[in-house]
């Protein structure tokens, strides 16, 4: 039992601290930190990174990871601008079904042919990156100019914050709820925690897992949708930096990669921090290149201190 | 001239469970010594003693008369004493030469490097001193399962070699219970052979094995040496005589008898003609209403598999498995769920609970589904409703129920299991050794539990942690050996002779 809430203690009050401690010290160095324009650009910064982490929440509680969700960014960017160019308003559940089919064949791949999601999702990975390309034709794209209206919107204000910040609050507090309130969500945990005895309680855990790299394959589609709104453009490799963010936002907000561990509003602290932190970076002029080390460390450290070593052998 | 090897006074615990009480054991040289007694009566625990495995909390081990002290396993090697475990340790993607030395490659280094040549030659030799007609240089794979036992014995015999022990000491557990005859003859051979250059240790159930092979034996029964032996004296039937407890099963008041109801006419289960390869062959029986029915038989003989496709945990290869009359193909533990099966394994803390959520989670888990209220919600008053009775019905010790399950004693751990199934409305719970590990009060609470489901109309399928447990609490009892049900025996009315038991299943 100690070990349990021991646990539980540091995933949320680390990360916690760990903001308030950022942000007082930037506050302090750069008063203007905390304009409403910096805020919303902190806001920018961690939304795709949160979207998408989102489902990489579910895929790490399950005691996975999904290494494709870079590469499927890349293309439902895209995939989104294209279907949205072509068929107008019917491009965001186009997109989303994409989405759906990519999480779906991964979550296939892991649990049908047992093949370890690292490797299962590093595989597809590739397959979404090539794809990318070709139908990119390797270029840059952007909207048609009759169309840019059907996504502006999500970029308009309310007050501080976008329509877009407020989708995926909203987007949070759902995952939050279904993880904490539905069958579904505590199946997710059970999973994470001992997929033995869950499976030996007569639970289909082949389906939890699958459900949950379609949760993450979604969530990628609404992040994609998230970032173009942004950017107003997509390009076939534009998703890859994304890869180490959405993992290192997950652990970061203290999400356990050993599985059972963690949950979708430390993810939701996880984004902020890192962009937090690229952004207080960015205000002190430190090199761009150099930002990746600060991230780098920041994950190892965070996945150290959520690591529950008696299951190291089941990190797949 | 002292003994080669002499343990005095041994005493173990584990927790509350008294596994080893004051046990005295003696080995002398070129001597093969049996060590018989049921499932946990203590056999592996002393020799895992003597083989560095656990330490034991009292007693002395001495080594031709001096005192020695064993912490791990390689302390246990230099002083030439080897366990050979039934899941063996030999590598098997490996050639066997690598596998004889493995981990003292750096004795063959000629310049600081490894020598291949050299630890060929070696192994040659070593191969060929206890008559292993294998190339040291074949992949390990191609061995089967006594060669690579031999394999063992030979690393077990080079070592005690190195550290210049005449007379090694090789502990055997259960070396043949998934032979075929023909690999125990070879087996046996070789043993026979190698007692001239060392003595052995051998654990087994087959009592017939151990009369043809040893020179002496040990009988224990809950943790107690209650017999030693000589060659003259041993056979099967004085043997299991002295395994018999004194009529411990008998008592009404240990497995609640008092309370054994007779099962009703209905079938709730029928096997027929269920087979899997290597592991059970056409069995067939049938499951009542309100019935315990206790799968009696040692290690290999097929119960646990049996019971495991019945789970759902593995597959058959073919026959029938009827529920209420209606075929049911089981393919997976939840398939086995939906049937109404529910399974409380072995390992209840890894494989019957989920430690880190809390004990209502775990409760309820199979039902989540079912506790739906709007929006898919979990319906949280209910399901706290039904756990809170569980726990009274059951009488479950807890702090509360949103405390971890680790916070538990075994005993209600396995309590929680229980609820668990009965929350889940199973009609069918096949329990693999229930009281394992927990202290006889919290065996009795289990009884009682058992008890109390049948009444419900529940029905049980047992394989209880001692064949006691298995005859004291049956309404049934089906007998196995060699992956076929070798009998059946009436224990409602009357209960078996536990040697009528034994006789079926060794």
């Amino acid at each position: 039992m100690g070990n349990f809430f021991r646990k539980i203690r540091l995933n949320t009050i680390i990360p916690i601290i760990g903001l308030i401690l950022l942000f007082s010290i930037l506050t302090f160095i750069n008063p203007n930190f905390l304009s409403a324009y910096n805020i919303g650009a902190l806001l920018d910064g961690a939304i795709t990174i949160f979207i998408a982490g989102i489902g990489m929440t579910f895929v790490l509680l399950i005691g996975s990871i999904d290494l494709s969700v870079g590469a499927m960014i890349s293309l439902n960017t895209i995939l989104f601008i294209l279907l949205v160019n072509r068929f107008g308003v019917l491009g965001y559940p186009l997109t989303i079904l994409s989405g759906y089919i990519m999480g779906y064949l991964n979550g296939v791949l892991f649990t049908k042919f047992k093949i370890p999601s690292f490797i299962t999702t590093f595989g597809m990975s590739g397959v979404y990156k090539s794809i990318a390309l070709i139908v990119s034709g390797a270029r840059p794209i952007g909207f048609d100019t009759s169309k840019m209206n059907l996504i502006l919107y999500l970029t308009d204000s309310i007050g501080p914050f976008k329509v877009l910040h407020i989708v995926g609050f909203v987007l949070m507090v759902v995952c939050m709820v279904i993880l904490k309130y539905t069958a579904f969500g505590r199946y997710v945990y059970a999973t994470g925690s001992s997929e033995q005895a869950t499976l030996y309680s007569g639970i289909n855990t082949q389906q939890i897992k699958r459900l949950s790299f379609v949760i993450s394959g979604i969530s990628v589609a609404l992040a994609s949708i998230g970032l173009v709104a942004i950017k107003m453009s997509a390009a076939p490799s534009m998703g890859e930096p994304y890869q180490m963010n959405i993992i290192a936002a997950t652990v970061v907000g203290g999400t356990a990669m050993t599985g059972g561990v963690g949950g979708v509003g430390l993810t939701y602290l996880g984004a902020f921090i890192l962009s937090i932190l690229s952004n207080g970076l960015n205000m002190f002029g430190v090199n761009v290149y150099l930002q990746q080390i600060f991230t780098g460390i920041l994950t190892v450290v965070a996945i150290s201190l959520t690591l529950d070593r008696t299951k190291i052998k089941l990190v797949k | 001239m002292p003994k080669l090897l002499k343990m005095e006074g041994i005493d173990k615990s584990f927790g509350s469970t008294h596994a080893l009480k004051v046990v005295d054991f003696e080995v002398d040289r070129n001597e093969i010594v049996g060590l018989v007694g049921e499932n946990g009566a203590g056999k592996s625990t002393l020799m895992k003693i003597l083989a560095g495995v656990y330490k034991a909390d009292l007693g002395r081990i001495f080594l031709e008369g001096k005192e020695i002290s064993i912490n791990n396993l390689v302390e246990a090697s230099t002083y030439g004493i080897g366990m050979i475990f039934q899941e063996q340790s030999v590598l098997k993607n490996i050639p066997v030469y690598e596998n004889l030395f493995i981990s003292h490659e750096n004795m063959f280094t000629t310049y600081g490097v490894i020598s291949k040549k050299k630890m060929i030659n070696t192994a040659k030799r070593v191969l060929q001193e206890i008559g292993l007609d294998i190339s040291p240089t074949t992949n390990t794979f191609n061995l089967n399962y006594s060669q690579r036992q031999l394999v063992e014995i030979a690393r077990n015999i080079w070592l005690s070699e190195v550290s210049e022990i005449e007379n090694p000491l090789i502990i055997l557990d259960e070396p043949t219970t998934v032979l075929e005859q023909a690999e125990i003859d070879f087996i046996f051979a070789k043993l026979k052979q190698l007692k001239e250059r060392l003595s052995i240790v051998y654990i087994s159930h087959n009592l017939s094995e151990v009369v043809a092979l040893c020179d002496r034996t040990y009988i224990l029964r809950d943790g107690e040496v209650v017999s030693c032996l000589g060659k003259s004296d041993t056979s099967v039937e004085n043997i299991r005589d002295r395994m018999v407890g004194q009529g411990s099963f008998n008592d009404n008041e240990y497995y609640l008898t008092d309370l054994q109801r007779i099962p009703e006419q209905e079938v709730v289960l029928e096997v027929e003609n269920l087979h899997k390869y290597m592991e059970f062959e056409d069995i067939s029986f049938k499951l009542y209403k309100g019935e315990i029915l206790s799968l009696c038989g040692t290690v290999g003989s097929g119960k646990e598999a049996l019971c495991e496709s019945l789970c759902g945990l593995r597959q058959s290869d073919g026959g029938k498995i009827l529920i209420n009359g209606k075929r049911a193909v089981i393919k997976n533990p939840y398939d086995a769920y939906k049937y109404g099966i529910g399974y409380t394994p072995e390992d209840r803390r890894n494989a019957g609970l989920i430690q880190d959520l809390p004990i209502y989670e775990n409760m309820t888990l199979p039902i989540l589904t079912n506790l739906r209220k709007a929006l898919l919600f979990i319906d949280r008053v209910t399901q706290k409703e039904l756990c809170t009775n569980a726990v009274k019905t059951l009488n479950i010790r807890l702090q509360s129920l949103q405390a971890a399950c680790s916070s538990l004693s075994g005993g209600n751990q396995q309590k929680v299991i229980i609820a668990k199934w009965v929350l889940s409305k199973v009609r069918i719970l096949i329990m693999s050794h229930p009281t394992r590990g927990v202290d006889v009060k919290a065996k009795q609470q289990i009884y009682e539990v058992m008890r109390d489901l049948v009444n419900k109309g529940i029905s049980i399928i047992l394989m209880g942690d001692s064949f006691e447990e298995d005859i004291g609490m049956a309404n049934r009892i089906i007998t196995m050996k060699n992956r076929r049900i070798t009998g059946e025996l009436e224990a409602t009315q009357s209960k078996p002779a536990f040697s009528d038991v034994l006789e079926k299943i060794v």
